[in-house]
């Protein structure tokens, strides 16, 4: 890695840090969001295994 | 705000082209834009390949329920991991593999899943495009080229050449597949689907035996789900770097429903239908029969066009993590050379068309082999031991300061739970026979080898760190 491109990763990895800015990570996809896609799975599998068997 | 905030990027660099991680304001894609690119990749004609190989098993019903279930499952947790690590963090797909695998570990996985995989499917799509190439011709031209012909080996090789020329261009690719082909798939599988229903009634096909079944029906509909499994997480080597240009974690995971879930089951789902009706597997014999000579012949050559696009749409997301990934040495290669470098071995492979185009569903399971474990180490690494946070300086460190260092950049831990996942695999699928042990029939092949490597992962990392604790930066 260059000193151009590690200065330019040195300058992301600071705004990335600062938990409270505008660049921070993205906050983690809900709980509720998960158990959502889930439990739809479960329902049309079990849906379909009664359709087919 | 401070100075560090103003240019996004380096000038004249693309950093969506980097192993930079992305900042927010450059993330590009919200929930419609990442489903339409996603929708773009699903309806390939892959989709009608695999609709054809489940054929070979099961028939319609069967076939409807094992798609949605094989991919419900497979892309539920293709979703979680790669997409929700690098889009909550914005970092490159296989730069986040470091906090599982090590910095070595990463960038071999990294260089064995490009290569590897870029070359086996763009031998299968050029061979494809071969046969839809060499159907035109004999029915415009009233010629017998049979699908182990030479000359459909050259013409897949043609397919190769003219894929290198686009990807030797330029990142253009993947726009071109959305704006153009991709809907241009959608009209055709549409079309195809009422075709289908010209020639057959859904009681009929409902009636219609699978292709070539085991004879044993519970054990077909456990191939097929498991093919199906298999299938969706073939999109695992892809996705992660999509998701890295979402802008929030929602739309890095629920645009998969959308696109790699129910466009491609629906696409895979009318493979089924075209396959069973005409009784054959390979979708490039469909065209005709079910179009008429014109419509075909139009199908044909548009679906051997979409080939190309699909070879160089996964060309290029090989050469980007390469070029990104590969260090220093690698960046230095031209880009040209290094796209003639990916696609060499296809080039191989595409004289040999019989044996890699009829093996589509084992050729299948071999990715599952080494993608279900792996995506198992992933998620438990991720959600359950690291709970979602991520040091992404880290993750850019050099594996001797890295707290992901491990053991000289590589995890053992993880390698072994990825191999025990893997031997889990071949012990209940023979990847080479594809003959099924018997528990094979209760448990699936994908599921366990995903259950034995996360437990592996979990058990043996909680062990190291009870004597260890600065392992791995887990605390």
């Amino acid at each position: 890695m260059d000193d151009e491109m590690r200065a330019e990763l040195e300058r992301r990895l600071v705004l990335i840090e600062d938990a409270g800015g505008a660049e921070a990570a993205l906050p983690p996809l809900p709980l509720t969001d998960l158990a959502a896609a889930v439990t739809a799975l479960a329902v049309l599998t079990i849906a379909l295994l009664w359709w087919v068997l | 705000m401070s100075a560090a905030a103003e240019p996004a990027v380096l000038a004249g660099e693309d950093a969506t082209l980097s192993e930079l991680p992305l900042l927010r304001r450059e993330r590009i894609w919200g929930f419609w834009d990442y489903s339409s690119v996603n929708i773009g990749l699903a309806i390939a004609t892959w989709a009608f390949l695999q609709g054809g190989a489940v054929a070979y098993y099961v028939g319609a019903k069967q076939a409807i329920a094992s798609i949605v279930i094989g991919y419900g499952i497979s892309v539920l947790l293709v979703s979680l991991a790669p997409c929700l690590p690098c889009g909550r963090y914005g970092v490159e797909q296989f730069v986040s593999m470091r906090s599982v695998l090590g910095e070595r570990g990463a960038r071999v996985l990294m260089v064995v899943m490009s290569a590897v995989l870029a070359a086996a499917w763009s031998a299968v799509l050029a061979i494809m495009c071969g046969h839809a190439l060499a159907n035109v011709t004999n029915q415009l031209l009233d010629t017998r080229i049979s699908a182990g012909a030479g000359v459909v080996s050259v013409l897949a090789l043609l397919a190769l050449c003219s894929s290198w020329v686009i990807v030797a261009r330029g990142p253009r690719s993947i726009e071109l597949v959305n704006r153009f082909v991709a809907p241009g798939l959608v009209v055709v599988t549409l079309v195809m689907l009422a075709l289908v229903f010209t020639k057959t009634s859904w009681s009929e096909l409902v009636a219609t035996p699978a292709l070539s079944p085991w004879g044993d029906g519970h054990l077909d509909f456990m191939l097929a789900i498991e093919l199906n499994i298999a299938g969706g997480f073939a999109w695992w080597p892809n996705v992660g770097n999509l998701a890295r240009l979402t802008r929030t974690t929602r739309s890095a995971f629920w645009p998969n429903a959308i696109g790699l879930f129910l466009a491609s089951v629906v696409a895979a789902i009318v493979g089924v239908f075209a396959a069973l009706a005409l009784g054959s597997e390979d979708p490039t014999l469909w065209m005709v029969p079910l179009g008429g000579v014109l419509l075909g012949v139009l199908a044909l050559a548009f679906v051997g066009m979409a080939n190309i696009t699909s070879v160089v749409a996964q060309s290029y997301a090989a050469l980007v993590a390469i070029k990104g990934g590969g260090g220093a040495s690698v960046r230095r290669v031209p880009w040209g050379l290094l796209a003639a470098l990916i696609l060499a071995p296809a080039a191989v492979l595409v004289f040999f068309p019989t044996a890699v185009y009829d093996n589509y569903a084992r050729f299948v399971s071999w990715g599952a082999i080494a993608v279900a474990p792996l995506c198992a180490v992933q998620i438990v690494d991720f959600f359950v031991l690291r709970r979602q946070v991520l040091d992404v300086r880290a993750l850019h460190t050099p594996y001797a300061d890295s707290r992901y260092g491990f053991l000289r950049g590589w995890n053992p831990i993880a390698v072994v739970a990825i191999a025990l996942g893997a031997l889990t695999y071949a012990l209940l699928l023979n990847p080479v026979t594809y003959e099924p042990s018997g528990w094979f029939r209760y448990l699936t092949a994908s599921l366990p080898a995903f259950a034995v490597a996360g437990l592996v992962h979990y058990a043996l990392t909680r062990l190291v760190l009870a004597w260890r604790t600065d392992w791995g930066g887990y605390r």
